[in-house]
């Protein structure tokens, strides 16, 4: 399963920026703050689950999820 | 690449091994994916007559081989192109007579040749990437972002874990699930949108693997 979903997402991570969300964009501030907050593990689920979807339409803030949530030294 | 350069070099012992190995079998895959038998034989005839000769300003096709996927994938990825073409074709030709052989030839050769001048651009590679983000959208909206916190942003699963505060076998299967989703998803997407072309989910993914080896 991982190696297939690999090649998918690569293939599409050549052609679909809107798709990957690697633009680290900032988000508005009362996002910007859940997303520090779900970096945290300080989210409720359901808190967890709106973020998500909010994340679904604006892929290019996932970027910025990323940069926060990516564990030091990586 | 030896067998490539062979055929380049006008080795016929090398073209024989070409036709009978990799252009041949070609036709049964072309004939699973949708062709209709008339149409398989054209497209491996097409493919024969490009791949060794050069027409017009252009090389041989084979020159465009880079080697970085096996030849049987690149082959099979560009007769795939040629097929899809071929298919979207078909649907406005209905009423038309059948066209002479030599036609049939040509346009095909006339198709690969627009291919390799700008992949990207293609009916294929829209097509790919109609039906990858038709599965990617079905996804529920967290499987989605873990996906493309795995995939896009190279996060390990036991950050997913860290983030959402599970287990590994639970991040590990919402991932399965996400990866059902986007496989059933944008096989449906391919099929809605051409009927007529059959690809299996390692079909697809075997496309898509060589053409972002060989063609971006």
């Amino acid at each position: 399963m991982n190696e297939q979903l690999k090649i998918l997402a690569g293939f599409l991570e050549k052609y679909s920026e809107d798709v990957v969300g690697h633009s680290a964009e900032e988000p508005p501030t009362e996002i910007a703050g859940r997303i520090r907050a779900f970096a945290d593990g300080r989210l409720d689920e359901a808190a967890r689950v709106k973020l998500s979807e909010e994340l679904k339409q604006n892929p290019h803030w996932i970027g910025h999820l990323a940069e926060v949530a990516r564990p030091r030294g990586r | 690449m030896k067998l490539v350069q062979s055929c380049l070099e006008g080795d016929c012992v090398a073209l024989e091994k070409l036709k009978a190995d990799y252009l041949d079998p070609l036709r049964g895959v072309l004939i699973n994916r949708g062709a209709y038998v008339t149409e398989a034989d054209d497209m491996v005839r097409g493919l024969l007559a490009d791949c060794i000769m050069g027409r017009n300003d252009r090389g041989p096709l084979l020159e465009r081989y880079n080697g970085r996927s096996s030849l049987r994938s690149w082959l099979t990825t560009v007769a795939t192109h040629a097929l899809v073409d071929q298919l979207r074709r078909r649907k406005f030709r209905k009423d038309l007579v059948p066209r002479s052989e030599e036609e049939g030839v040509e346009e095909i050769l006339e198709v690969l040749t627009a291919f390799f001048d700008n992949p990207a651009e293609s009916d294929l590679t829209r097509l790919l990437l109609t039906g990858l983000k038709a599965g990617f959208d079905a996804c529920p909206a967290e499987e989605l972002l873990m996906v493309r916190l795995v995939f896009f942003h190279r996060f390990a699963q036991r950050d997913l874990c860290r983030l959402w505060g599970w287990t590994e076998p639970r991040v590990s299967r919402h991932l399965q699930s996400a990866y059902e989703t986007i496989r059933d998803h944008t096989l449906a997407c391919i099929k809605q949108a051409d009927p007529a072309l059959n690809l299996s989910l390692e079909d697809f993914v075997e496309l898509c693997r060589t053409h972002e080896l060989e063609f971006l």
